[in-house]
């Protein structure tokens, strides 16, 4: 493979990685449940659970059934705390100009930690499975359940939400 | 492991420095084919720009993230046990796990350490069903954990009836302690042994906090009813009062609420 094709396949799949390995699963399986937490140690809870659910279906060990039951054991838990609130993304109107760019976006520091803080657990949910797993909004739709038009208008508001947050965090910075 | 979200300058390479490779997507198309083909066709026109400075940003954030080994061990280990394990020992290797969150409180932490490897080992060396002494000493560490991670509750109220119709989820309807020295700051619930269970904050008129546990009665909890029983630095009371299985847990050193 030439330096040339080897930048171009770079390029075209920036995606996370990692070994094929229980190993490699469970680290895979923890960025997602952190994306349903947005907690470390919550995440790390949901990791845990979400393993033992899946050794005693004897279910099969891969990335497609581990995301399923975290998101299953996401659900149960923190719908009976209350503490999510899953709103009927069908009734959310479809945002009428096309996504915004971000092609003029500064993102340093820890404003994205703090921007990704801003959105709903599924938001964030659909931010993680389209930016770092690369999942289409159908492929979304297929995981969460939500039709492909309120994954697209989720992933519009998410991304929304997240510009605003970074460009009202480095203005503060600046008035600061 | 880095979280403090530092230009992406290492974007689309792992922390040690390797070109990703997984297809995106991989994992929805193992699930819908069953067979994990990466190969299976999806429309990948609709996939996010990969060059977007956000989506960038937000695969360096989660790129810079990662479980702690020693979790990554424990789980590998678990998952490595004999698909039917004796009961024993599979009770044991799961109990032990617990519900263990990082950044408790260190010392109690330690202390509840060598207590679960005590229990641990006294598990590992009967080969046959766990007894009663034993599921005791396992529920009680299990309290205590719960105890020393100081949750917040998600139903404050003082007035027992009013969390009892807050907390419709329980069997039953949780129910004062059996000493009135203690004030009621609200509850959440939690499991025991797999089971649902009512966790209440309570206070002292000294302001120290004590958790009160309750959960439907069970055959095995048999061993436990007026037992007192202490792990590290929290010690745990058991009673039964009807069908309901009381365990309080105190510290034995001067933590306050």
């Amino acid at each position: 493979m030439t330096t040339d094709q080897q930048s171009s396949q770079q390029a075209s799949t920036p995606l996370i990685r990692d070994v094929d390995d229980l190993g490699g699963l469970l680290r895979r399986g923890y960025r997602y449940a952190l994306s349903l937490t947005h907690d470390e140690a919550s995440a790390e809870d949901l990791v845990q659970d979400a393993w033992l659910s899946l050794l005693k279906a004897g279910s099969a060990r891969t990335p497609a059934y581990l995301f399923q039951v975290l998101r299953s054991r996401f659900i149960d838990r923190y719908r009976r705390q209350r503490l999510v609130v899953m709103t009927g993304m069908e009734e959310v109107e479809e945002p009428h100009s096309e996504q915004s760019s971000s092609a003029d976006l500064v993102i340093e520091g820890d404003l994205i930690r703090r921007a990704l803080s801003q959105l709903r657990s599924e938001e964030r949910e659909a931010i993680f499975l389209s930016a770092v797993e690369g999942y289409t909004g159908e492929e979304i739709s297929a995981l969460t359940g939500r039709s492909p038009g309120a994954v697209r208008t989720m992933l519009h508001r998410a991304r929304a939400k997240m510009r605003n947050s970074i460009i009202q965090q480095q203005s503060n910075e600046v008035t600061a | 492991m880095s979280r403090d979200g530092t230009s992406p300058t290492t974007l689309g390479r792992d922390s040690a420095g390797n070109p990703p490779e997984h297809e995106p997507g991989d994992a929805l198309r193992e699930l819908s084919s069953g067979h994990g083909d990466p190969s299976e066709s999806t429309d990948r026109n609709h996939r996010a720009d990969i060059n977007d400075p956000l989506d960038i940003a937000v695969r360096e954030f989660y790129q810079n993230v990662s479980i702690r080994p020693e979790l990554v061990e424990r789980l590998r280990g678990l998952a490595e046990l004999p698909a039917h394990p004796g009961k024993s020992e599979r009770v044991a290797r799961l109990e032990r796990l617990g519900n263990w969150r990082r950044r408790a409180v260190v010392a109690g932490m330690m202390a509840a350490a060598g207590v679960a490897a005590l229990v641990a080992l006294r598990l590992a060396a009967s080969p046959g069903p766990i007894t009663a002494d034993q599921r005791a000493l396992l529920i009680a560490e299990e309290i205590a954990m719960n105890h020393r991670k100081r949750l917040d509750v998600e139903f404050r109220t003082p007035v027992y009836p009013e969390l009892a119709g807050a907390m419709d989820k329980l069997d039953f309807e949780p129910q004062p302690s059996r000493s009135d020295h203690y004030n009621l700051i609200g509850g959440r619930y939690c499991s025991i042994q797999g089971s649902i269970a009512a966790q209440l904050k309570l206070a002292d008129n000294n302001g120290r906090f004590h958790t009160l546990y309750q959960t439907r009665w069970k055959p095995a909890y048999s061993g436990l009813p007026e037992r007192r029983i202490a792990t590290g630095d929290v010690e745990v009371q058991f009673w039964r009062e009807a069908d309901i299985l009381f365990g309080l847990a105190s510290f034995t050193t001067g933590h306050s609420q």
